[in-house]
């Protein structure tokens, strides 16, 4: 196969290093495009028979024909990242928006692998600028929501989720993630409405049970929660956030023995789970076990040494235990490590 | 023994009642009482129970504790007999089981109403015993009020002491102190009356009385049928105290003794000999190693009355001591005294009315460091028996009034022998409570701060696609190669007064020729639409965006240049204001009727939707017609046109209260009438926003 640069046809032309006319030239060139079209058709073809190896071999032909063509790049940059190999699917992307800056699709993989690679700010300005360009998927506003919900952007999340959805209304995930938002707005109704949609579409969702229990507890209905978080653990016993959830609204309740009997389940599926030491050491607390409690909460912050709230409540049940130097010395690091409230129990200790 | 007295006391109190007596004289069951007719195994066996329960009843308090046992022997043959359960239940008062009167005496008095006198006082006893203070005073009135006023006045009978002790249990209970009291353990406290717990100075040993069997020779003291004092000595190991010890010989006689407190620097114990001198207070010193024979303490403090608890300043140069010698005011007073200027104890001075009561006062304890007295007291605003209080000393030499240590450290039972320690975090006294191991045990109060806020943690995976990657949302199949025939609609929607970007307004286009919406979409937070068209030419545009008024419009798209395969077409809203008014292009009528044509239908709808998602807004409907015909006809016409819309929007379920309704006839043209096209534009229907 002939291989031949524009670059270097430019240089050819300028140099006048041929005695062809520039309108052979420019058939030459047309060409070589038509051919290297061509081969991405065929790639494209393969793609989308997820034969992706010989896809990516008609995008490397058309490449060595037409280096400066954008699509190849971008289609070869997808297959890169269903391979993983995102280093190099990165400089595929990078190259593809080089040569085509309107590519709105060419950002919105930019902007995903970015996402991939937690880089939030720079994931969102892609989004944005996929969008700008017309890539306007309901996937590119609900991976824009994803990055505005990272960021702590709720206000600006609920818009993208909504946009998502107006563009595919059985978008599941956007509505577990759109209530998501709601819920970090105060909106616990509303939340607890689009968890409710989420599920209607995608009754796989664990997490919009769990997640819509948790809102349920801050309408104050307990029952309903735990009803939410059963079905989130049932349907994934591995699941065990819902089990410690479950335990904390039976907490709520004030049925300590069942809290305790979640709390523990949550620790036998999860060893190295420190909120669920803090969880059963301060429900035992509030079952007067406090020397029970205090072990838990050693475990909590043998686990997680910066675990602030932990140490408040073991110094609580030293405190119960009539160990007050040790409790104080519990406050003060929980003071330490940012605790408001620990401040106000080293009075105590002066 | 004073001390000995002192645990006994309350109930000593009560029986001393000469009607009480007299009331449980009459009791005595009989065999009448108890048999079951028809119950003869078993009948002989537990006839003998009541007998010897019978006999010791009779025999007194001190034995009231054997009496329940072969009483409640008896119930297993017969446990509906009213006056068994009313012994049973006047046995249980004598006890630190006391909680358990209650189920009894309510069972006697549900049996036999009359079952003895003081049924009402044992059974308030019992309530207030337990807590139940309402209950309580109901009895102690029902009591109070079964007696005639010869009687009342014959017998000195009052239960308004007990009436108020329940009053004040009441706010005691709602307002309770944030702490934890923890029984000593069975290594300490014993099936007997254990009390007065002393820390020595070094905070490793533990020193308090005991009345427990040191071996068996032991004999009970006729007077409560208990075992003589001891002073019992505990070592700290760890986090318990080991089992304790008789205290040396020398401290240690045939007869009782008891401890009352250490000197400060533990060189000193001072102790209660009932047995000298009305009852007297004796001192040891400790010298290499050994305690010498305690001697009475020197000045003048010892009456020929009784002296029991005392207790020095941190400094040594004051003292508290208890005594009904003369100057008390009612029972046992606190007295205090000073070293003076030649190192004498100086006369004792009654600590006055507002601290010693005309009940006992009892068990003087000076906080370690700080200027502060512990003491128990039966009177103030005590809930029964012994409560403990704190008065404390001001920089003017002034003490305070007697503060109650409040529930749970108090209860209606003794709570006595309070000693705190000089961090003001813990405390020990003594104390009957039901998770004790019999008579009055020691018990660690632990002192609690401010309550603290337990944080639960509830996690939750508030995305879902954190805990299961929608990889399948992500692969778009490319599209091959070819020209790109697309239209977008961009543009943006603003507020039409202020110019602001309107976010999530919605719009949807409109094919005029198929009268179908073919495109739908929704501003971003740049208030910017961009919608997929199919070609290029004049579509109906419908706008609506929550606090707006909704707006359709015919675009000219067709008239508009297309740049970069978009075509531009920016719109403005009105706000939902007071005044705002808006034509109703598209309500159609019949000809000179006010009948609505169905193709209005579309354009009601947005109207009924903008009323119902706007639950507070007023509208004002009018009806207007051009100026052909009479004004009384047309604005008749005009009326009855805007009634029909005011009819339609009720059917849909809008409130009417928030509609009106008003024909203007030609008055309001909106343009020429000259022209068919004015005339046209004239008759047509508005609404204006009245309130919202």
């Amino acid at each position: 196969m002939k291989r031949l640069s524009i670059t270097l046809f430019v240089i050819f032309i300028a140099f006048g290093a041929f005695s062809q006319s520039a309108n052979s030239i420019e058939e030459e060139i047309n060409e070589i495009r038509k051919k290297a079209s061509l081969l991405y058709n065929e790639g494209v073809r393969f793609a989308k028979e997820a034969k992706y190896t010989e896809a990516h071999k008609k995008f490397d032909e058309s490449l060595f024909l037409y280096n400066d063509f954008a699509l190849p790049y971008l289609e070869r940059a997808k297959i890169k990242i269903i391979r993983q190999e995102f280093d190099l699917a990165i400089k595929d992307v990078a190259k593809a928006i080089e040569l085509n800056g309107d590519l709105g699709e060419a950002y919105y993989i930019r902007a995903y692998m970015k996402l991939l690679m937690k880089d939030h700010q720079n994931a969102l300005t892609d989004f944005t600028h996929a969008i700008q360009k017309g890539f306007t998927e309901s996937e590119a506003y609900y991976y824009r929501g994803l990055m505005n919900f990272e960021l702590a952007d709720y206000n600006s999340a609920l818009i993208d989720y909504t946009l998502a959805i107006d563009k595919k209304y059985d978008f599941a995930y956007a509505y577990n993630e759109r209530a998501s938002s709601k819920r970090m707005l105060g909106d616990f109704h509303g939340a607890i409405h689009d968890y409710k949609q989420a599920l209607a579409y995608d009754s796989t969702i664990i997490v919009a049970y769990d997640n819509r229990g948790s809102c349920k507890i801050k309408t104050g209905d307990f029952q309903g929660a735990i009803e939410d978080f059963t079905r989130a653990f049932q349907k994934d016993p591995e699941y065990y956030l819902a089990l410690n959830n479950r335990g904390s609204a039976y907490y709520q309740m004030s049925n300590y023995e069942l809290a305790l009997k979640d709390f523990t389940k949550v620790t036998e599926i999860n060893k190295e789970y420190a909120p669920a030491y803090n969880n059963l050491g301060v429900t035992k607390i509030q079952m007067a076990n406090y020397l029970g409690a205090e072990k838990d909460l050693d475990k909590a912050i043998e686990l997680d040494p910066e675990y602030g709230e932990a140490y408040i409540s073991r110094g609580y049940a030293k405190e119960f235990l009539g160990k007050f130097p040790a409790a104080c010395e519990d406050w003060k690091m929980a003071k330490e490590l940012g605790i408001e409230e620990a401040e106000k129990y080293m009075t105590e200790c002066e | 023994m004073r001390i000995i007295k002192i645990t006994i006391l309350s109930l000593f109190i009560l029986i001393t009642n000469g009607l009480l007596i007299k009331a449980q004289e009459n009791l005595k069951i009989k065999k009448s009482d108890f048999r079951i007719e028809i119950k003869e195994v078993g009948f002989k066996n537990a006839w003998k129970n009541v007998k010897e329960g019978e006999e010791l009843f009779t025999a007194g308090l001190g034995t009231f504790p054997e009496a329940l046992v072969y009483y409640l022997k008896a119930t297993k043959y017969n446990s509906e007999c009213a006056k068994l359960n009313y012994k049973i239940g006047v046995c249980y008062l004598a006890t630190d089981k006391f909680y358990n009167a209650t189920e009894y005496l309510e069972k006697a008095y549900l049996k036999d109403n009359n079952i003895a006198d003081d049924v009402h006082l044992m059974l308030a006893r019992a309530y207030h015993l337990n807590l139940d203070f309402n209950n309580a005073i109901e009895n102690y009135k029902a009591y109070y009020s079964s007696f005639s006023v010869k009687e009342l006045e014959k017998y000195n009978i009052s239960v308004d002491k007990y009436i108020k002790e329940c009053k004040y249990g009441q706010e005691l209970v709602n307002n309770p102190a944030r702490v934890i009291i923890n029984n000593l353990g069975e290594r300490v406290n014993s099936e007997f009356d254990d009390y007065n717990p002393v820390l020595h100075p070094t905070l490793d040993l533990l020193y308090f009385t005991s009345r427990r069997s040191i071996d068996k020779k032991d004999k009970r003291l006729d007077a409560d049928n208990k075992y003589m004092e001891n002073i019992f000595i505990s070592e700290q190991a760890g986090d318990l105290w080991r089992r304790p010890k008789v205290i040396e010989k020398k401290l240690d006689s045939k007869n009782n003794e008891s401890l009352l407190t250490l000197s400060s620097d533990g060189s000193k114990i001072y102790l209660y000999n009932g047995e000298e001198n009305g009852g007297d207070i004796l001192v040891s010193e400790l010298k290499k190693d050994s305690w010498k024979s305690p001697k009475g303490i020197s000045g003048r403090i010892l009456s020929k009355d009784k002296e029991t608890t005392i207790t020095f300043s941190p400094d040594g140069k004051e003292m508290f001591f208890v005594s009904n010698q003369d100057g008390s005011i009612g029972g046992m007073d606190i007295f205090y005294s000073k070293l003076n200027a030649k190192e004498k104890w100086i006369d004792p001075i009654n600590m006055g009315a507002a601290i010693n009561t005309i009940y006992d006062e009892e068990a003087v304890s000076w906080h370690p460091k700080e200027d502060k007295l512990y003491f128990s007291s039966q009177g103030h605003n005590s809930m029964g028996g012994y409560d403990v209080f704190v008065i404390e000393r001001d920089e003017n030499g002034m003490w305070s009034s007697p503060l109650n240590l409040g529930y749970p450290i108090n209860t209606p039972s003794d709570d006595i022998f309070f000693k705190m320690d000089e961090t003001n975090k813990q405390a020990y006294y003594s104390s009957v409570r039901d998770n004790g191991y019999g008579g009055k045990d020691l018990y660690k109060i632990i002192i609690l701060g401010e309550e603290k806020e337990l944080k639960l943690k509830m996690d939750d995976i508030f995305l879902a696609w954190n805990h299961k990657p929608i990889d399948d949302l992500f692969y778009y199949a490319p599209t091959e190669l070819k020209v790109d025939t697309a239209l977008f609609m961009t543009g943006m929607i603003t507020d039409s007064k202020t110019g602001e970007l309107i976010i999530l307004a919605k719009i949807e286009v409109i094919d005029l020729e198929l009268s179908q919406v073919i495109a739908t979409g929704l501003t971003d937070t740049t208030g910017t639409y961009q919608i997929k068209i199919p070609k290029k030419k004049d579509y109906g545009v419908e706008l609506t965006a929550k606090d707006y008024l909704f707006f359709v419009e015919i675009t000219n798209l067709s008239q508009k240049q297309v740049i970069e395969s978009k075509i531009t077409a920016n719109f403005q809203l009105d706000k939902i204001d007071v005044g705002a008014k808006m034509v109703l292009d598209n309500i159609f009528f019949e000809t000179n009727k006010a009948t609505i044509k169905p193709e209005s239908t579309t354009e009601l709808e947005r109207l009924a939707t903008l009323l119902i998602e706007n639950p507070t807004i007023r509208l004002e409907i009018s009806g207007h017609t051009d100026n052909v015909g009479s004004y009384r006809a047309n604005q008749k016409l005009s009326e009855s046109r805007a009634k029909s819309v005011v009819d339609y929007m009720v059917s849909k379920g809008v409130g009417s209260s928030r509609l009106e309704y008003k024909g203007y006839s030609f008055n309001q043209p909106i343009a020429d009438n000259g022209t068919a096209e004015g005339r046209s534009k004239n008759r047509r229907v508005e609404f204006k926003v009245l309130s919202k």
